[in-house]
């Protein structure tokens, strides 16, 4: 300081205070205070008003904080570890992505093995009442053959001879054609007996390879009386 | 050879002990030593939070920022050069962190309105022991001057704030306060010097009011 004038020492006070002049400006300052009333509350004052800030409560760190804190210095010095070869950043870097794949499935755990229990106890509950498996009824295994044969006779009565015929049923079991065999043995009236009983009957048709096919058939259609 | 070391660490002043201290804590950071990153929370947490309450005046900005300021030093370590000590190196972190949220709330929380109750720090104030001595009345005087004085604190311009905060209150150096607010010594005692006397004009602001009840002595008649 270069001299210790009112203004230049109340400037200094507060270093003054705080013991940072040094010898010199120390005993200047000193010494004017002393005899300067005015500086000398000045003084006080600013002794007062640094002793209020320096005495002021410190803020106590959060505990949360403090473990933040800790978490933030861990993470990071994972991070620089894993930096310092490629060993172990690759090493840290599978750890990751275990840890992440972790975390990822975990969420699903629980819900998909409930899922997965509660569809099997549905599907045991009502295995009983599925029909499962192809419908074998409409179909015919391959290979089998099966010739014409008689499901039902005609209604309507045949009052003749035993006769043989020959009868042509297609694949729908119907009577397309017939011949007597032998020929020729029959007479009009009988024809039309024979038509009828022929036309009204149903057959079941030949089968080939497992479908029904159109074939020929001779039958042997004998008269039977029966009496009582 | 030990003693030697021994004789050398001794003949050393407190403050190439201090500066030793710092090169090997920095050193443990950098080699990701689990004790060197505890250390550096023991010695900073305190003092960053205190700073960033005191510059923003809210406890969970000042968690935030202590986060943020801890987080920038793990990670600059490495590039610390050693120019300044770690002191002045964290706590210039701690400012810088503190002004730009300071900036983010004035842009952000302009139109906000709380609707929770104010934040009651009672809790995380640290409450003095009582001298026996302490009346009730001593300890309430002291506990309004210290109100006064925070109220005082806030009031002024952030940037004397930060200034006479680190003067005052973090016993800085004034060359240690010009490299943590990264401006002259000049303009660091002009800050302190104005903060200074912001802080008094508010108090005597606030104690010269007129009292409530004067007593006038008059004789009888």
């Amino acid at each position: 300081m270069e001299d210790f004038s009112c203004k230049s020492v109340q400037r200094s006070l507060w270093d003054y205070v705080a013991g940072c002049l040094d010898e010199v400006d120390r005993h200047g300052v000193g010494y004017h205070v002393q005899d300067c009333r005015s500086c000398d509350m000045h003084r006080k004052e600013v002794r007062s008003l640094r002793s209020g800030l320096k005495n002021l409560p410190p803020v106590h760190v959060p505990a949360i904080l403090n473990t933040r804190l800790r978490v933030i210095a861990s993470r990071e010095r994972s991070r620089r570890l894993a930096r310092r070869d490629f060993q172990t950043f690759f090493k840290d870097q599978r750890s990751r992505a275990k840890l992440f794949f972790d975390n990822l499935l975990k969420p699903f755990a629980v819900p998909a093995a409930g899922g997965i229990l509660a569809s099997f106890l549905c599907f045991g509950v009502i295995v009983d009442t599925l029909h499962i498996g192809p419908n074998w009824q409409s179909e015919l295994p391959m290979g089998i053959s099966s010739e014409v044969a008689f499901d039902e006779l005609s209604p309507f009565d045949c009052d003749r001879k035993d006769v043989m015929l020959e009868l042509s049923v297609d694949s729908n079991g119907k009577v397309t054609d017939w011949q007597l065999r032998p020929t020729g043995a029959a007479s009009p009236e009988d024809i039309r007996e024979i038509g009828n009983l022929v036309l009204y009957s149903t057959f079941t048709p030949a089968v080939r390879s497992g479908w029904p096919v159109s074939s020929k058939r001779v039958v042997f259609m004998s008269h039977i009386n029966v009496k009582g | 050879m030990t003693g030697a070391f021994l004789n050398l660490n001794s003949s050393l002043t407190p403050e190439q002990q201090a500066a030793l201290d710092d090169l090997r804590l920095i050193e443990g950071l950098r080699a990701a030593e689990e004790s060197a990153y505890e250390e550096l929370i023991q010695r900073f947490q305190g003092p960053v939070y205190n700073l960033a309450w005191r510059l923003l005046n809210d406890p969970a900005d000042a968690s935030d920022v202590v986060q943020e300021v801890f987080l920038k030093i793990f990670r600059n370590v490495g590039s610390f050069r050693g120019d300044s000590t770690l002191r002045t190196w964290v706590y210039r972190i701690a400012v810088n962190e503190s002004h730009n949220r300071r900036r983010w709330l004035f842009r952000h929380r302009r139109g906000e309105t709380g609707i929770e109750e104010s934040y009651d720090d009672s809790d995380v104030r640290e409450r003095p022991l009582m001298d026996e001595g302490e009346t009730p009345f001593d300890f309430t005087v002291n506990r309004e001057a210290q109100i006064l004085l925070e109220e005082g604190l806030e009031a002024i311009n952030p940037v004397f704030r930060a200034a006479l905060v680190l003067r005052e209150m973090e016993d800085l150096s004034y060359e240690e306060i010009a490299a943590v607010l990264e401006v002259s010594i000049g303009t660091v005692k002009s800050r302190i010097l104005r903060g200074r006397d912001a802080l008094r004009r508010y108090l005597a602001n606030r104690l010269d009011r007129a009292p409530a009840m004067q007593l006038v002595p008059r004789t009888v008649k």
